[in-house]
């Protein structure tokens, strides 16, 4: 992710939603505003949080049942 | 543990140029155009205004796009172009400057494309958020997807008009096809009134010299005669029996005469 072919936009986005999802849910004014500024729309970034939201509730249902994270959702949160 | 998988930027921009390049093949319109770059541009690249001139001899389609959401879609003639724009126009050298107040800088390339047409890309963007160099090639592809959906959305827009075109001269046709047929039917329905009329006069006509020949002809033939048995017979004879049929055949000759006189000239009023 912190190749320079990748856009920062799209970074923000991965950034902000992966924090969500994978943070507990904690979610600030400023990275509403973070996305604002990279260019996403309201309805992008409502998508974005419906993303984060449905994995966050995977996660759960995987924490529950004890079904181990793939490995390209660890390999994001670490080089977030 | 830190796990780092070197491809994992070609996979997201080849992912991003997927989607940019269905979206682009969706559009059905020109004016849609700068909406869908907008809407995935900024998975591709770093930018703050995108601008697309697509160049087809003097009519220029203009493609802009803002960070912020703003995307527009105008035309306009290859002077209305600004200095800079005009500059990479002429020389096709890709340039670049940075203006030290706004803290931006503006890159731009011009492509030869396809049937002899030309394009110019200018991208700019803040020192916050640079244009990274690694993502020139990426700009090929944009150019690429671009000015072939530009050059088709142009040939569907000329084939529709010339449809529309041809709609309308199919209508014409079919007017004037119409006045065709109808003056064909008055011409028709002339040409057997006239024929009528003419077997008519044909009938009359064929009438008047069968009476000719029947009601002219027999007087006529008495008159002959009795003209020809003159030397046979004495004068006395012939002054006391045959004058008088002489003169009772050439009173039927007369009202023969003025019998065909009198069908003569009400045949010639009917013909007129």
């Amino acid at each position: 992710m912190d190749s320079e072919l990748v856009p920062n936009s799209y970074k923000v986005a991965v950034r902000t939603v992966a924090n969500a999802a994978l943070s507990d849910g904690h979610v600030e004014e400023k990275d509403f505003d973070a996305l604002m500024n990279a260019g996403f729309n309201e309805d992008e970034i409502q998508e974005l949080f419906a993303q984060a939201d449905l994995v966050n509730m995977l996660n759960t249902i995987a924490n529950i049942s004890g079904i181990k994270i793939d490995n390209e959702i660890v390999e994001l949160s670490y080089s977030l | 543990m830190e796990v780092s998988n070197p491809y994992l930027g070609y996979k997201i921009l080849f992912e991003a140029m997927v989607k940019f390049s269905a979206g682009i093949s969706m559009i059905k319109n020109l004016e849609e155009l700068p909406l869908e770059i907008n809407l995935h541009l900024k998975y591709l690249i770093n930018f703050q205004e995108f601008n697309y001139y697509f160049i087809k001899e003097n009519k220029v389609d203009c493609l802009w796009v803002n960070q912020t959401g703003k995307a527009s879609y105008s035309t306009c003639s290859l002077d209305q172009l600004d200095a800079f724009a005009q500059q990479v126009l002429e020389s096709g050298v890709p340039a670049s400057k940075y203006c030290k107040v706004s803290k931006t800088s503006i890159h731009s390339w011009k492509f030869y494309n396809e049937n002899n047409h030309f394009s110019l890309l200018l991208i700019r963007s803040h020192s916050d958020n640079p244009f990274a160099d690694k993502s020139i090639p990426l700009i090929k592809v944009v150019n690429k997807i671009l000015s072939a959906r530009i050059e088709n959305l142009n040939m569907v827009q000329l084939i529709h008009f010339q449809n529309q075109k041809l709609a309308r001269l199919t209508t014409a046709l079919q007017a004037k096809n119409k006045e065709i047929e109808a003056l064909n039917r008055k011409q028709e329905s002339t040409i057997i009134e006239k024929t009528s009329r003419l077997k008519d006069s044909n009938s009359k006509l064929k009438g008047l010299i069968q009476f000719n020949s029947h009601q002219l002809r027999e007087p006529l033939t008495r008159v002959i005669d009795m003209v020809a048995i003159k030397d046979d017979l004495p004068v006395e004879e012939y002054i006391s029996d045959i004058l008088p049929l002489l003169s009772e055949s050439v009173l039927d000759l007369d009202r023969a005469i003025i019998e065909v006189v009198q069908r003569s000239e009400v045949f010639d009023n009917e013909e007129n």
